[in-house]
């Protein structure tokens, strides 16, 4: 859905170069951290990494007859962790440091993991940048933030966080109705025409802005709803102006038969 | 340290599969994350197995709320005690497999000392 794409376009976005783990940025990775983006073997120094995924949602209330453009509260989750082999070693020495002049020891992956989640708490609120002013933008509220943390030392020593944000996620735009130029989509799709994003095509397409549906249609597909079920509660106009559902407004007087 | 009988022969055996597995490596020691200024760097031999890769979440195991997968192996080194026999390894230490392509590091993990034929040292990738 849109606003899914948009809430992880406008994170990766924000977030690339604000943290420890610089540009190691993924957006809903599957693979094994043993490869890059591009599916090469990572046998240089393999960097610290944030990855970024739209977990699931549910609506159970407030969804008037149809409405699945609705997102409701969606859980944005960003895991970033690190691993022995991630730290930088010296290779003369073999020391190695997860921050500048800090030992790779326990004590100092856990420091490491905090100083991160903080650095992304920085990114994602910073009022000076677009992106997170986008992602900000796409949700009413954060309705749950949870920390989580794991660690395990069998085949490498790795300790890695978990913030997993629920937040009341913005309905996706209606098809065909057109984007108001205040509305967070008009933000969202004049930034990603800044920066010429790959996506945005298909994006555009779905948005439907080359339909010119009707009021009532567009109510329509908002609400899900059955031809008579718009009649029935008049979102129509009358019957023999249905289908071309003329402007109303200025009548100031209606004369009967 | 007593002697018991069967160390000719255990010795000689340890020596003849060295002899044949042995691969050179580089043990690099540490005290609190920084090199151990009482115990240099040194070459040594041993033989060095590492295990088959194997992919897990960060947590471990196959923990579905984390997300993100590593693989990396377990590798185990064994020495030769009676050829080393003052060697002192602590977890942390660094061992680095030098005749092995790419040169590549391991981090000491867990100890065995009580073998009765070697020191085995668990290893995990760094």
């Amino acid at each position: 859905m849109l606003a899914r794409i948009a809430l992880r376009i406008a994170a990766f976005e924000a977030l690339q170069g604000k943290t420890q783990a610089a540009d190691n940025v993924f957006d809903s990775r599957i693979t094994t951290l043993d490869v890059d983006g591009d599916g090469k073997l990572v046998t240089d120094q393999t960097k610290p990494f944030i990855t970024i995924y739209t977990e699931g949602s549910k609506i159970e209330s407030g969804i008037e007859q149809r409405s699945l453009h609705k997102s409701g509260p969606t859980e944005f989750m960003i895991e970033y962790g690190i691993a022995a082999t991630m730290t930088v070693v010296n290779p003369e020495t073999e020391e190695d440091e997860v921050l500048p002049g800090i030992a790779g020891l326990d004590d100092a992956f856990e420091f490491y993991l905090d100083v991160v989640g903080r650095q992304i708490t920085n990114a994602l609120t910073d009022p000076n940048d677009p992106w997170a002013e986008i992602w900000r933008g796409l949700s009413s509220s954060i309705i749950r933030i949870e920390h989580k943390r794991t660690s395990d030392a069998s085949g490498v020593r790795v300790a890695a966080h978990q913030l997993l944000i629920t937040l009341d996620l913005l309905p996706d735009p209606v098809f065909g109705v057109p984007i108001a130029p205040t509305s967070i989509w008009a933000k969202l799709f004049a930034q990603l025409e800044t920066v010429n994003h790959p996506f945005l095509p298909t994006m555009r397409s779905l948005l439907g802005l080359d339909e010119t549906p009707l009021g009532h249609e567009g109510s329509r597909r908002r609400f899900g709803l059955t031809l008579e079920e718009a009649r029935a509660l008049c979102v129509t106009p009358p019957l023999p102006a249905e289908t071309t559902e003329p402007n109303f407004a200025p009548v100031s007087q209606i004369v009967g038969p | 340290m007593q002697p018991a009988r069967f160390h000719a022969l255990r010795d000689k055996v340890m020596a003849t599969v060295d002899k044949t597995l042995a691969e050179p490596v580089a043990l690099t020691f540490f005290k609190n994350g920084k090199v151990d200024p009482s115990r240099p760097k040194i070459e040594i031999e041993a033989v060095l197995r590492v295990g088959g890769g194997k992919d897990s979440s960060v947590s471990g195991g196959s923990d579905r709320s984390w997300r993100s997968r590593i693989a990396a192996q377990k590798a185990e080194l064994h020495i030769d005690c009676s050829k080393y026999p003052d060697l002192v390894v602590v977890p942390r230490d660094v061992v680095r497999a030098v005749s092995r392509h790419g040169e590549p590091r391991f981090e000491v993990l867990t100890i065995d000392e009580r073998s009765m034929t070697r020191l085995v040292l668990h290893l995990g990738e760094k």
